[in-house]
């Protein structure tokens, strides 16, 4: 009704010609006729596609949202799977190293390789001469890293050689 | 009246149908929809009220999962940092039997893998427990075949397992653990607290397939690992020492052996080997028992070290008295004899013990006062625990002097009539190696904490035990033992090193006749040789103990050689130099160049006489003190103690 109504304001703003006087007639009672703005009409089929939309938009963006939370989690639950399983490999090789390095599994392997225990095991030991003589001879240099207290290789061996005797263990 | 139709608009009403009833129906209608929303607004409110705590612990019970991170047992690596125990996470095979489906059959299935027969694996899967262990800590290969079958209601979990990569390297010392990871034996046990980590916790909520749910609850609280320990044990002393013991025993014919190597200045444990038979072993094995700190024995001529020290500190002799020593004493009713016949001789006190003599040993332990003989074995660590706190360690046997029967003062002096284990006596040696200071053993050299900090254990407890003038005269005539032509351990001698050592020779006390000799009049023998290297500056002591040889028995024949082979290959693996003043020996005999009857005193086994004896036994035994002897003919006295008339003395 209220349309009906600024359809006939327009229309009869309209048939007055602009710029004519706004008398009127004595004991008309009525206001001012007024030229109004012509409003377009929201039309509701927008409105509520425009409000569907959104509507799905926003749910779409929480799913893509939600999903993507979904996949980060996994992923990271995955790390987490991941980081025990090498930690677990990890320590199963530290086990494998370790058993290797086993006197008995050198030995049992180097038997594999052909190598022999020996019968008797002869070592070299300087005499009492030898080893004086080496120690005044082979200073070892500050700074070395040698801390094993033996003559270095080399300069001392010409030195140590003639005094050293083979002893059976 | 005018009726305004409209289009669309009815004629006439509906038949039946009148304006009140609508209303009616519609007021009930609305009452209904009133009355239920009433009742789901009342509910709600119940549940967000009343039974929000009841519900909310049901939510949370399906949603919230938590699971025990456990701590894993801390490594124990030796002194150079390879592992020795070392735990990796193994696969427990468990079920749900609520959900399993058919105990029978996935029991058959199980069975193949696990090799446990399918009674026992039906009756765990139709249990009424919500969980029951299948197997624990199965190998990958077994698991992985296992979790591929996806049986209902079978599952696996992680659990830490303990592993000796070595295999039975230093068994006995480094002990075991349950397969709940707790310490039952050795090191393992001992620093079980240290070793055992702190287990955490991983709060999270899960959905039904087992995946986190973002964004919920999570708290985790990181399992804190237990600490590594850091023993004094060389891993490559310690496989040689034990190569070392099986081969003796197997050359010796012996039922066990025991093999100490320490750094004598900080009383560093290096190797404990202990050796033994087992039943059915073909060859020796090394044992799960520590002997070297359970097993005790009469040490024999090994212990007159502690009697010559005595007597120096006290006074009693200095190593320029000369001593009138005959071939034989009585001590109360028993007569003791040294090994060998001799006329009436002059001998200082390194003679009696480069020779070793019984006789001269019990004249300085008189003159030196039994009361104060007492005292010193009693410092030297006799009769006490070390300290070390490994399980079921012996104190030994030492009575009190209130209880040295008539022949023990002429028996303990010489190392009869007191029991003591290896690592006791060697702890004797280690003192007169230090200048005279005890130093007690240690087999801890620090803990590793789980942020990797090293931390030193304490240097060992220390006490004077005799002057440091003692000690040097003492080590003299210990390198004389070695290095003299009488001595009983030239044997032991390394070649550019100057050892210093004693043999011992002890007759076994055997429990069925209360004697030393058993049913059949036969003797047995712990033969032993203590010493240390480089006699002038030691920093390397070895005992080396051979349980009844039978092929060969004396200490100079059998263990003075595995001294040898031990200390030589320490000497080089620890870079200790040769002596300055060491003449280089002839190479040095092992077993099979001294054999049995090369020694002039070397009586066979059958001449042995056999003894009544106070027998000193363990302190867990009863004492067969003053039994009779059962009669062998050869013994003179009325009860002949080892080193008495017509037997063979302790060397």
């Amino acid at each position: 009704m209220s349309e009906t109504r600024l359809r006939l304001v327009a229309s009869q703003g309209a048939a007055a010609p602009k710029g004519a006087p706004a008398g009127k007639p004595a004991g008309d009672k009525r206001s001012d006729l007024r030229v109004v703005e012509h409003r377009r009409r929201r039309r509701p089929a927008v409105v509520a596609s425009t409000a569907v939309l959104s509507v799905f938009i926003t749910l779409f963006a929480v799913a893509v949202f939600q999903t993507m939370l979904m996949q980060g989690q996994q992923h990271l639950d995955n790390v987490n799977r991941q980081v025990s399983t090498a930690e677990a490999y990890y320590d199963r090789l530290k086990l494998e190293v370790a058993k290797q390095e086993a006197p008995a599994n050198v030995i049992t392997r180097a038997k594999a390789m052909g190598m022999i225990v020996p019968d008797k095991i002869t070592y070299l030991t300087p005499t009492g001469a030898a080893v004086m003589e080496a120690s005044t001879a082979t200073e070892t240099p500050v700074g070395s890293d040698d801390d094993s207290g033996l003559p270095a290789p080399g300069s001392s061996w010409t030195v140590t050689k003639p005094f050293v005797t083979g002893s059976d263990g | 009246m005018t009726t305004t139709q409209f289009p669309g608009q009815a004629h006439r009403p509906l038949p039946g149908w009148r304006p009140g009833r609508a209303r009616r129906r519609l007021v009930v209608m609305l009452a209904v929809c009133v009355l239920l929303l009433g009742v789901i607004v009342a509910k709600v409110a119940m549940l967000q009220t009343v039974d929000s705590s009841h519900y909310s612990s049901l939510s949370e019970a399906q949603r919230v999962r938590s699971v025990t991170l456990p701590g894993s047992r801390g490594i124990i690596f030796d002194r150079n940092g390879n592992e020795l125990a070392i735990s990796v996470p193994q696969t427990t095979i468990w079920a749900n039997p609520k959900a399993v489906v058919d105990p029978a059959g996935e029991a058959a299935v199980l069975a193949q893998f696990l090799g446990i027969d399918v009674k026992t694996l039906t009756e765990r899967l139709s249990s009424d427990k919500e969980f029951v262990y299948i197997e624990r800590q199965v190998d990958d290969a077994t698991a992985d075949a296992i979790v591929k079958q996806k049986l209902p209601g079978v599952y696996s979990l992680k659990e830490p397992k303990r592993f000796f990569p070595a295999g039975d390297l230093a068994k006995g010392v480094l002990g075991a653990t349950d397969t709940d990871g707790v310490g039952t034996a050795g090191v393992e046990q001992t620093y079980n607290d240290l070793l055992t980590g702190e287990p955490g916790e991983l709060v999270s909520e899960r959905d039904p397939n087992g995946r986190t749910i973002p964004d919920g609850l999570r708290e985790s609280k990181p399992a804190t690992p237990g600490d590594d320990v850091v023993l004094t044990i060389d891993r490559g002393i310690q496989f040689n020492a034990e190569q070392y013991c099986i081969e003796q025993t197997i050359a010796t014919k012996g039922k066990g052996c025991i093999v100490i190597v320490m750094d004598p200045r900080s009383g560093d444990i290096l190797a404990m080997a202990n050796v033994e038979w087992n039943k059915g072993d073909k060859t020796p094995q090394v044992s799960k028992a520590n002997l070297a700190l359970v097993s005790t024995f009469e040490p024999g001529s090994v212990n007159k070290v502690i009697t010559a020290s005595a007597a120096l500190e006290e006074g009693a002799s200095t190593s320029e008295t000369i001593w009138t020593v005959p071939d034989r004493k009585k001590v109360a009713d028993e007569e003791f004899t040294d090994h060998d016949p001799h006329p009436t001789a002059k001998w200082t006190l390194g003679d009696i013990m480069t020779r070793s003599s019984n006789i001269g040993t019990i004249m300085l332990a008189q003159a030196t006062g039994y009361e104060k003989l007492d005292s010193y074995l009693r410092n030297f660590g006799l009769g006490s625990n070390t300290g070390l706190n490994l399980p079921f360690e012996s104190a030994g046997r030492l009575r009190p002097l209130s209880q040295w029967q008539g022949s023990d003062k002429g028996s303990i002096p010489l190392g009869q009539g007191v029991s003591v284990t290896a690592l006791q006596m060697l702890g004797a040696y280690n003192t007169i190696a230090n200048g005279g200071t005890y130093v007690a053993p240690r087999l801890l050299k620090g803990t590793i904490d789980s942020k990797g900090k090293m931390t030193a254990s304490k240097p060992s407890a220390t006490r004077t035990v005799v002057s440091s003038k003692t000690a040097s005269q003492v080590t003299s005539m210990l390198a004389e033992v070695v290095s003299s032509k009488d001595g009983t351990g030239q044997a032991a001698a390394i070649a550019g090193y100057q050892v210093a050592g004693k043999t011992g020779t002890a007759r076994i006390p055997q429990q069925s006749t209360g004697s030393y000799v058993d049913e059949s009049g036969n003797a047995h023998y712990m033969s032993s040789f203590a010493g240390f290297v480089p006699a002038e500056n030691p920093q390397l002591s070895v005992i080396a103990v051979i349980d009844d040889p039978a092929n060969g028995f004396y200490a100079s024949q059998v263990a003075a050689p595995l001294f040898a082979k031990v200390a030589q290959y320490a000497l080089r693996q620890l870079h200790i130099p040769p002596s300055a003043n060491a003449v280089a020996p002839a190479p040095t005999a092992d077993v099979a160049a001294i054999k049995a009857g090369d020694r002039n005193d070397a009586p066979a086994p059958d001449t042995i006489a056999a003894a009544a004896v106070n027998v000193a036994t363990p302190a867990n035994q009863t004492s067969t003190a003053n039994q009779t002897s059962t009669g062998n003919t050869t013994s003179t006295g009325t009860g002949a103690r080892p080193g008495t008339t017509g037997s063979t003395a302790p060397r």
